[in-house]
């Protein structure tokens, strides 16, 4: 058991070497021998991948792996992936071993011609040796193959350049929950280690949509692993991830008041909407900010509006925006949209004439005079 | 043996030779020039022939276009020419003529691939360009084209021709740029970093996924999210109106045709085939409802039944090739086929599944009629139209759930009461009655024969083609007939004369009863001889009455495999036949035995010594079939 540890160690260095510029070191036997470790990491994952024991241990010394400054001289960040390194191997990465190692010695510009020249011979059906390294160039093809696949179907999907694509957020999201459940498997808090850097790395508009649309995937149709044993191919399908998969993110948002901040600014007020109908936590903490938001707000007599004190923060607009979607939601939402409108303007004195109290002008441009539950 | 007629079968044409655009190439050219000028990597080098005079580099005389070596294997090099023009003009197919022409040649240009990887695999990178001067062309422009990456095994066979042409230890800058081009094609093959996406990278690459994570998942999204939108397209379509157009319907099917027998297509394909538009004109093209039939045929993808049936309801041509591809199984690919194993096929098939569906069965009768035709009524073909019927009715007494046709839509040109009394299973009747039911469909039968003041020719022969649907009661009658239960056996008869010479008109008929009547008796006759010997056999056969020849065969078979001293010399007598003769006594062993095992008959023994017996036979006939 040991010895597989340490292989399994000595492997994921490999691997990372393989995509940084020390591969201009190896030679054939080099590329050979990694073939050969991974090919052979790709068995172990296939008769471990059900079995619990032996599954967690390597997944434990995988994690622990992850954590350890990077082995190159110290230039990498110890916490963070090495983006030069490519991603740090996880027990699913072993079934995929092979592809990965091959992706990265092709993309890797400093890799030597006489080893590239062994991992292309490796490609074709003649070049292998023994039997058990076939596949490697089908497995390759085939990816070839689905990538052709996307570029032919996506003008079919009418988004333009513009417009972000819905197919790619989902597939973003759905990544970004298995990714979520490796963390929690492999280390509680690690998640939210996790989508702090991602949070601190990715353009927010990009991230806000990817957050909203994981918090809006359906739910596992049943319970855990009942029907059938996990997708080999789709680890990431909503089935695969539990019940509630998106309770970590979930969580981790109701505890940073930024990403929170962004996303009740940023979001279009249908999707927040939408979002809030689904999470009643999410909802509550969305009245609550715009709650606070609002006592920013005061009326501009001159041009007869109301407007904010900070030119970033919150506009009338946008309360409006989102309290209409939040009204015209299914019944929680709206009910709960419509009750705190009513306690905010009483707590405000309640009063009828415009320009006084923003939540009065706010039921008044709504429409919702009238008590919850009519209408 | 039988042919099959296959009118309905397409050849492809083989590509036409273009004239070659390609003018020739000046001396110090290489591999590079006139590179297209495509998205390729960022690395700007210089073309080597640009910088360099030509005798300062002894390899670049292996790259100059040497003519009389192209004209060697004159059918390659002008199909490399022919195939470089087409990915030329194909450029990234974004155009609809362009997809359209692709989508033509997808696999004829996989064959041509095949050529040149097996002509590659031998060589280096020196000889290749020798060879084949424009490979670097031709290999850049096929890669840039996702119609031609997406398409069945393209993708595969590019990559092992560049990974051929890479060098191993490049000892000059020829190569070494030969090695970066290729690697950046691979590249851009294989991996996620250099894609024309939109930033699809960013989040995933975060995440630390790579393309072997997110492609298949990517790809499943899309496929589903066009399956949803096509079907709340359709249910639209009706009120709100339609958020598709048909062109893009169109356009959908085409963009499919390199992605047939790609696994994940599946739902989208089966969306697609079984959308309904508003128009009565087919929306999807031809191209893609002939891929999808032809990858169904040769079972690369796993279609529902109902996408197979929407299919053929919507796309003529694909029904009748599929037809006429399950008869050319049946009678010639598995020849000895016993009428089980044809079973199997005729239900793996799913036509008769889908022959449910009165149009469907009507084309495919149409199909059977002309091959009975053309064969002259052999008894292969007959088999086949008993086994594919019976699975036919199996099919259609399960079909609960959907609308019930009624039978008369199946047979529209025959009497009612004659589809009611043959439809009767023979299962469900006991034993004893079965004379007494051969009899009534006798009655009808002759009814309707002889009451030519107001029938056709062409409605006896489809009162004929009926009863042959369910032959199985003929060859019931037939072993009435040698069992001596029945009543009055010259009811029996008619039956069986009618079954093999249906155009009898009124005398000819009368005197094909009396030689019938005469053949019965000396076969039961039979029976009681010991020793029986071939020549007593022969002596029925004789050609006394050459007009009802297949008849008494069938009754003499019958003796054969009831009476124990026929039996004995069965062998002996059937291998004296002639060929033709042979199988045809050995198709009906098998339709015999077939009802034995299915009907449970207790004729055990018998059952037992038939089998024995045909399996000698068909030894036998392959050994002498080789000598």
């Amino acid at each position: 058991m040991e010895v597989l540890l340490e292989q399994l160690e000595r492997f994921a260095e490999v691997l990372a070497v393989s995509r940084t510029r020390h591969a201009s070191s190896w030679g054939r036997v080099a590329v050979r021998r990694s073939l050969c470790w991974a090919r052979y990491l790709r068995h172990v994952h296939g008769r471990f991948r059900l079995r619990g024991p032996v599954r967690a241990a390597l997944e434990g010394r995988l994690r622990r792996l992850r954590l350890r400054p990077a082995p190159l001289g110290g230039d990498a960040a110890p916490a963070a992936p090495c983006p030069e390194s490519g991603p740090p191997l996880s027990f699913e990465g072993l079934g995929c071993g092979e592809q990965l190692l091959a992706l990265g010695l092709l993309e890797n510009a400093s890799l030597p011609s006489p080893a590239l020249h062994e991992l292309l011979q490796r490609l074709r059906p003649e070049g292998p040796a023994e039997p058990s390294e076939e596949g490697l160039g089908n497995r390759l093809a085939e990816l070839a193959r689905r990538r052709a696949a996307s570029q032919l179907l996506r003008p079919l999907l009418g988004s333009g350049p513009a417009q972000p694509d819905p197919v790619l957020r989902r597939t973003e999201a759905e990544l970004l929950l298995l990714r979520l459940r490796q963390e929690a498997e492999a280390e509680p808090g690690a998640e939210a280690l996790l989508l702090d850097r991602l949070w601190q790395q990715l353009p927010q508009p990009r991230w806000l949509a990817v957050v909203a649309e994981a918090l809006l995937l359906p739910p596992a149709p049943g319970p855990r692993g009942a029907a059938c044993a996990p997708d080999e191919d789709d680890p990431g399908s909503p089935s695969d991830l539990g019940p509630a998969p998106a309770a970590p993110l979930l969580a981790w948002l109701l505890s940073r008041p930024a990403p929170l901040a962004a996303l009740c600014r940023l979001l279009p007020a249908p999707l927040l909407a939408s979002l809030a109908g689904r999470h009643a936590d999410l909802a509550e903490a969305c009245l609550d900010l715009l709650w606070d938001w609002a006592g920013h707000l005061h009326f501009d007599l001159t041009k007869g509006a109301w407007v904010g004190s900070d030119p970033e923060g919150l506009t009338w607009e946008r309360l409006r925006d989102c309290f209409r979607c939040f009204c015209q939601a299914p019944a929680p939402l709206s009910l709960q949209a419509r009750i705190a409108l009513d306690s905010c303007r009483a707590r405000d004195g309640g009063f009828e004439a415009p320009g006084l109290s923003v939540w009065t002008d706010l039921e008044r441009e709504l429409g919702v005079e009238e008590p919850p539950g009519e209408g | 043996m039988p042919r099959i007629p296959c009118e309905g079968l397409r050849t492809r044409a083989s590509p036409r030779r273009e004239s070659s655009e390609i003018t020739e190439e000046a001396p110090g050219a290489g591999f590079f020039r006139s590179l297209p000028p495509l998205p390729l990597p960022p690395n700007n080098w210089s073309f080597p022939g640009d910088d360099h005079p030509p005798e300062q580099h002894d390899c670049l005389k292996f790259c100059l276009f040497s003519h009389e070596m192209a004209q060697d294997t004159l059918d390659t090099s002008l199909n490399f020419e022919f195939w470089l023009n087409k990915a030329v003009a194909w450029g990234q197919a974004t155009t609809l003529e362009s997809q359209q022409d692709v989508c033509l040649h997808l696999p004829q240009l996989q064959k041509f691939l095949q050529q040149i990887y097996e002509t590659l695999k031998h060589m280096d990178f020196h000889t290749a360009i020798q060879r084949f001067p424009l490979i670097g062309q031709l290999l850049g422009r096929l890669c840039w084209n996702p119609f031609v990456i997406g398409y069945d095994e393209n993708q595969k066979i590019l990559m092992w021709c560049l990974c051929c042409l890479y060098c191993s230890e490049p000892w000059n800058t020829i190569e070494l740029e030969v090695n970066i081009w290729i690697r950046s094609l691979l590249c851009h093959l294989l991996s996620s970093s250099k894609l024309g996406l939109n930033e699809v990278g960013t989040v995933s690459q975060a995440l630390g996924y790579t393309s072997p994570d997110y492609y298949p998942k990517l790809l499943k999204n899309m496929v589903l999210s066009l399956a949803n939108e096509l079907r709340v397209n359709h249910l639209n379509g009706f009120s709100i109106g339609k958020t598709i157009p048909d062109k893009q319907i169109k356009a959908m099917s085409l963009l499919c045709i390199p992605l047939l027998t790609l696994p994940d297509i599946l739902p989208l394909l089966e969306a697609l085939l079984t959308y309904q538009g508003d128009e009565s004109k087919e929306i999807l093209c031809s191209e893609f409802l002939e891929g999808v039939n032809e990858s169904f045929l040769q079972k690369k993808i796993a279609l529902s039944e109902s996408a197979v049936l929407s299919l053929w309801l919507r796309h003529l041509p694909s029904l009748e090739k599929a037809t006429l591809h399950l008869f050319e199984n049946l009678i010639s690919r598995h020849r000895n086929a016993s009428p089980e194993e044809m079973e199997c096929f005729i239900k793996d098939s799913l036509l008769p599944q889908a022959a449910c569906h009165p149009s469907i069965f009507r084309i495919v009768d149409e199909i059977f009629w002309n091959a009975l035709l053309e064969t002259n009524g052999t008894s292969e073909v007959l088999t086949v139209i008993q086994v594919f019927t019976r699975c036919f009715v199996q099919a259609f007494q399960k079909n609960n759930d959907q609308l019930k046709f009624p039978l008369k839509s199946y047979f529209p040109y025959t009497s009612p009461s004659l589809i009611m009394v043959l439809l009767q299973n023979p299962k469900d009747l006991p034993r004893g009655l079965w004379c007494q039911h051969l009899n009534h469909i006798s009655e009808i039968l002759k009814k309707i024969v002889e009451d030519q003041s107001t029938q056709s020719c062409r409605s006896l022969f489809e009162h004929w083609f009926l009863f042959i649907h369910f032959g199985e009661w003929a060859d019931i009658a037939a072993e009435e007939l040698l069992m001596l239960r029945a009543e009055s056996p010259a009811t029996l008869l008619w039956l069986l004369a009618f079954y093999y010479n249906p155009h009898d008109q009124n005398q000819q008929r009368t005197q094909t009863m009396v030689d019938a009547a005469e053949a019965h008796g000396h076969i039961m006759k039979l029976f009681g001889r010991t020793p029986l010997s071939v020549k007593d056999l022969q002596d029925v056969t004789d050609t006394r009455h050459p007009r009802i020849q297949r008849l008494i065969r069938h009754l003499l078979l019958n003796f054969l495999l009831l009476s124990p001293d026929g039996y004995k010399i069965a062998q002996e007598f059937i291998i004296t036949q002639t060929d033709e003769i042979a199988s045809e006594l050995l198709n009906l062993i098998a339709r015999i035995t077939y009802r034995w095992n299915r009907l449970g008959v207790e004729t055990q023994r018998p059952a037992k010594l038939a089998k024995d017996l045909l399996q000698e036979l068909q030894c036998y006939t392959m050994k002498s079939e080789f000598l």
